[in-house]
């Protein structure tokens, strides 16, 4: 069914990135003081909520990370040979094919039979009426679309209910065996254990989220089989479609930008700090002079020049989506330059501090040299304010996005993102009567994503944070 | 005189936290008469501030009042609404706190700091209430009230900060006031100030103190009752003389066993009966003592874009001592004074900027980064603060073994780990400590830690900068017995800086006495201690509370 794997840049970057969080959690878990504050957020009922959450987001633009060709059916003239197209899809794009197949003429409203513009039509008698044609895809599987539709809503959506408890209840058994198994108890006693309220881990918040979350994706999942849940933009692509693949452009900006940050950040951070002197002094030259520089102005110019470059060599991006992909990229890195500066202040400060406390003065009348002094003693004691800048850092870069797509220096206009999408909107809006579901969408994916963000960076500072935990 | 003021009955403040309870004070039952001074002695963490909080109802919020009453001048305090509270805090009692850098706000000036106080509770007019602070700072000895008042906490030294915050404790002239360890912070000679400063202001205003502290020769300057807390209870409750002459409680004993002090010299604190067997140090060579002489450290001032030096901090202004083999040398000085830098310049933590550090015949201060490291087996040091001084994100085990590997004292990882193994079963710790991370351990037991670690590499000479200030008495009696033990074995010499003059009595045999960077006086304890020369020496050992413990009578 998947026809050759292709590997963006992006992508690679972002498993790397997956990866590297995997085994940090898997080294976190063995050591105790890693672990604690962690078991801290996963206590927290916010903690609990955003991470469900967030995983949800970070499933799908997983999903959407992994592309490949597709097999061309029905176009090879020898039977033995496998054709590939030149498009690139990705699994998610796959999963979500009749959305991203089902194309209408223009613009309908959420759930609609019809187009939202008046059209003229030929009848069969030969005359001629403007009227809402029906949409080619969207509830086309009704006769009379004004009295069946309701019913059929509700139909799909009772359906919806069945499914999800019964893929909730499985989920939840689950859980609980897994947990029973681990705490070796027996399961009756665990699951009581898990449900009084007195548990450590609010496991009830943590079940309850579980339902809303898998509500909201099979019910929306039923209705969507049927009809343009969100309705579908001016070319007549579904807007639910649109704004599942735009998560990936929000998490991709959102975390790689950090990500390339942080080798900056960190070195020269820690280096400006420790060593003092002339070094300190070339250090916050530079970063107080790249601080002056309006960050706007600086990623305009390097979104232009690339702009034009992409341009000029045309021939050498295999296709669009890999043009597209690596403007995102130089988007990030744009993004990242001008924003290290602030968690490299951090670092500077506090290794400032951190090499006159006793224990880095112990060391050094030991004779343990400066490399070493920097990785055993200053960096694991700055890794919460790097984790918290992370955690912190995301929501506004998925802010970012947005506003830079909308003033045309974001990412690609070919790439679905919520910046553009928003920017779309403007014309919109101002259309009589306007079209409002494709703002609405962007707004809600782009606001939910944000804010169980920010939930999560307030649970992860508490967690983190020297002089909270000490209390 | 005797008016009842202050009637605590029954008290009992738990801590609630989601995993368990804490009961920090349990049934406490003390009063207070007008004009008498009550102290409430203990070491960390056995409830006397939490008792305190819960009388003036500022607790945490996690702490709360289970049972019991307090009444103030035949008031309920605990069941009066948080209005009229306020009204009692400041009118009628008032508290001043340990730390007086933190008390101040730093961006209002000290006169409105005051007044503030005396407009909201006594409903003066703002020109009253600077002419009543003008008073207010003249009663706490400060001068020159007329230029202070329009100071901000900053520009004063940590003795007058603490002043003005007793003239805002006392602006509405309460009855009561608590003092929560309000000398701990100050060096000896601004405590025997300020404490003289309480007394008078006690007799002209006519109040009555709760007196909080650990140092027990404070409570016997200041207070008229005593009662000693542990673990959240009052184990024993008497006047000054009886507490003084013949305490009741086995725990008063044990906290009056722990003081060092003179007369103790050659025993173990915590086993009395046992000699400490001084090592034998007359076939040692010269060259095994550490001589320092006419060391300097300077700091450079640097301002402007360019970063010139525009003058220097004379920390360190020309020391010279000695260290020799198996002794114990005191460095003794008030906080400031540079006795920290002297030990961070021997052991080039500082580079100094001039004199000499001769060891085994090499010159500390000039040798390369090479030869160096090779001495760093013989120079090592112990911190004040037992929290900071080891990396939280390390284990015991490495922190022990650090020293060893870089030096390469061991080079055999299995003999290394056995040796760490050995080190903490010396220090009196468990084998099982070095799977543990620093902060799993007491404050006492991480000085231990510390104190493995420097032995790992087998030094001669410690430099202990304030081993055991951060510490309780009995636990200081611990680590001090512990570095007496390790002396007699090893023959270690300990270059000892502390402020603490009954330490040094005890621990010390010779002591030399710093004062703005300069050694003032320098000799043998019993020397300059009994018989001082210097004016400086003299006022710091007159400032210092005087304290016999009471010998036992054997029954």
């Amino acid at each position: 069914m998947f026809g050759n794997l292709v590997f963006l840049l992006t992508d690679i970057l972002i498993f790397g990135l997956v990866l590297c969080i995997v085994s940090f959690f898997v080294y976190a878990m063995r050591k105790p003081h890693l672990r604690k504050p962690w078991r801290q957020v996963v206590r927290k009922k916010a903690g609990v909520i955003s991470i469900i959450i967030l995983s949800v987001y970070i499933g799908i633009a997983l999903l959407d990370s992994m592309h490949f060709h597709p097999v061309l059916v029905n176009q090879s003239n020898n039977p033995g040979e496998v054709q590939y197209s030149g498009e690139v899809l990705s699994v998610l794009d796959q999963m979500l094919s009749n959305l991203r197949m089902s194309s209408e003429k223009t613009y309908s409203a959420p759930f609609a039979a019809h187009l939202y513009a008046k059209e003229t039509i030929q009848l069969p008698d030969g005359t001629k009426q403007r009227v809402y044609p029906r949409l080619s895809w969207g509830a086309v599987h009704l006769e009379d679309p004004e009295n069946q539709k309701t019913a059929d809503i509700i139909k799909l959506a009772l359906i919806g209910v069945i499914k999800t408890f019964l893929v909730w209840s499985v989920l939840v058994a689950l859980l609980c065996f897994y947990v029973s198994t681990k705490a070796k108890n027996s399961f009756g006693k665990t699951v009581r254990s898990m449900f009084s309220g007195e548990s450590e881990i609010p496991w009830i918040t943590a079940v309850i989220t579980l339902a809303i979350v898998l509500l909201v994706l099979v019910v929306g999942a039923e209705w969507a089989t049927k009809y343009h849940v969100l309705g579908t933009d001016k070319v007549g692509e579904d807007v639910l479609y649109q704004a599942l693949k735009s998560i990936r452009t929000g998490v991709v900006i959102g975390t790689l930008t950090t990500l390339l940050m942080l080798p900056f950040a960190i070195t020269l951070g820690i280096m400006a700090g420790y060593f003092r002197g002339w070094i300190d002094d070339v250090i916050q030259y530079l970063y107080t002079t790249l601080n002056s520089i309006p960050g706007v102005l600086l990623i305009a110019a390097a979104v232009l020049i690339l702009n034009v470059y992409m341009s000029k060599h045309a021939e050498e991006f295999a296709s669009l989506t890999q043009r597209a992909d690596l403007r995102l990229l130089f988007l990030c890195l744009i993004l990242g330059l001008t924003s290290w500066t602030g968690l490299c202040r951090l670092l500077r400060a506090e290794t400032l501090k951190l090499r006159e406390v006793d224990f880095v003065q112990a060391a050094s009348a030991f004779g343990v040299g400066s490399t070493q002094t920097i990785f055993r003693h200053i960096l694991p004691n700055v890794m919460h304010i790097v984790l918290i800048t992370l955690v912190l850092d995301f929501s506004g870069l998925v802010l970012a996005e947005a506003v830079l797509s909308y003033i045309n220096i974001g990412v690609d206009p070919t790439m679905n993102s919520w910046g553009n999408m928003i920017n779309s909107a403007r014309l919109e809006m101002a259309r009589e009567p306007i079209v409002w579901w494709s703002l609405a969408a962007s707004l809600f994916f782009m606001f939910t994503l944000v804010l169980f963000a920010n939930l999560f960076a307030d649970v992860v500072r508490d967690a983190l944070d020297p002089r909270l935990a000490k209390q | 005189m005797s008016d009842l003021l202050l009637h605590v009955d029954n008290l009992t403040t738990i801590f609630q936290t989601s995993s368990r309870t804490i009961t920090a004070v349990d049934n406490v039952s003390f009063k207070v008469n007008t004009g008498e001074t009550f102290a409430l002695v203990g070491e960390s963490g056995s409830g006397k501030s939490v008792t305190a909080l819960s009388i003036i109802r500022l607790l945490p919020v996690a702490a709360k009042v289970t049972s019991g009453a307090v009444n103030f001048d035949g008031i309920d305090l605990l069941a009066l609404p948080e209005r009229n509270m306020r009204d009692i805090r400041g009118s009628g009692i008032s508290m001043i706190f340990q730390e007086p850098m933190t008390s101040l706000n730093p961006v209002v000036k000290v006169g409105r700091q005051i007044s503030e106080v005396l407009v909201r509770h006594q409903k003066m007019t703002k020109a009253q209430a600077r002419q009543r602070a003008l008073e207010l700072l003249d009663a706490v000895k400060i001068p020159k009230p007329s230029y202070t008042i329009d100071t901000y906490a900053h520009e004063l030294s940590g003795g007058m900060k603490q002043r003005v915050m007793i003239a805002i404790a006392l602006a509405c002239e309460p009855k009561l006031l608590i003092a929560d360890e309000p000398t701990t912070a100050l060096d000896v000679t601004i405590q025997a100030q300020v404490l003289d400063l309480i007394n008078d202001l006690q007799q002209q205003f006519k109040m009555a103190i709760v007196f909080i502290t650990h140092d027990l020769a404070v409570v016997k300057q200041v207070a008229d009752h005593v009662a000693v807390m542990k673990e959240g209870e009052i184990v024993e409750h008497s006047s000054n003389e009886v507490f003084f002459s013949s305490p009741q409680h086995q725990y008063s004993w044990d906290l009056f066993a722990a003081l060092p002090a003179m007369e103790k010299r050659g025993r173990l604190l915590l086993a009395s009966n046992q000699k400490i067997h001084k090592p034998a140090t007359k076939n040692v060579k010269d060259n095994h003592t550490l001589h320092v002489n006419e060391l300097k450290v300077h700091f450079p001032i640097r301002k402007g874009i360019f970063k010139r030096t525009v003058g220097y901090v004379k920390a360190v202004d020309g020391v010279s001592l000695e260290i020799p083999p198996g002794k114990t040398v005191a460095l003794v000085g008030e906080s400031g004074s540079g006795k920290t830098t002297v030990g961070k310049g021997i052991l080039r933590l500082v580079q100094p900027t001039s004199g000499e550090v001769t060891y085994l015949g090499l010159p500390i201060h000039n040798i390369d980064y090479k030869q160096l490291l090779e001495q760093r087996t013989n120079l090592q040091i112990v911190f004040q603060d037992p929290y900071s001084s080891m990396n939280p994100r390390m284990l015991v085990g490495d922190i022990i073994e650090e020293g060893m590997k870089t030096l390469n004292v061991i080079p055999d990882a299995n003999a290394r780990k056995a040796r760490v193994l050995e080190l903490l079963k010396q220090v009196g710790l468990d084998e099982y400590a070095h799977l543990y991370y620093p902060h799993e351990f007491s404050g006492g037991q991480r000085q231990r830690i510390c104190i493995a670690r420097a032995l790992a590499v087998n030094p001669k000479i410690i430099i202990c900068d304030e081993p055991t200030s951060a510490l309780d008495v009995s636990v200081q009696a611990q680590i001090l017995d512990l570095l007496n033990n390790l002396q007699a074995q090893y023959g270690i010499s300990y270059l000892f800086i502390t402020h603490n003059m009954s330490v040094v009595a005890y621990f010390a045999d010779r002591v030399a006495v710093m004062y703005q960077g300069k050694i003032v006086e320098q000799g043998e304890v019993e020397q300059v201690l009994n018989h001082p020369n210097h004016e400086y020496t003299k006022k710091l050992l007159s400032a210092v509370p005087k304290l016999v413990p009471p010998t036992r009578v054997a029954l």
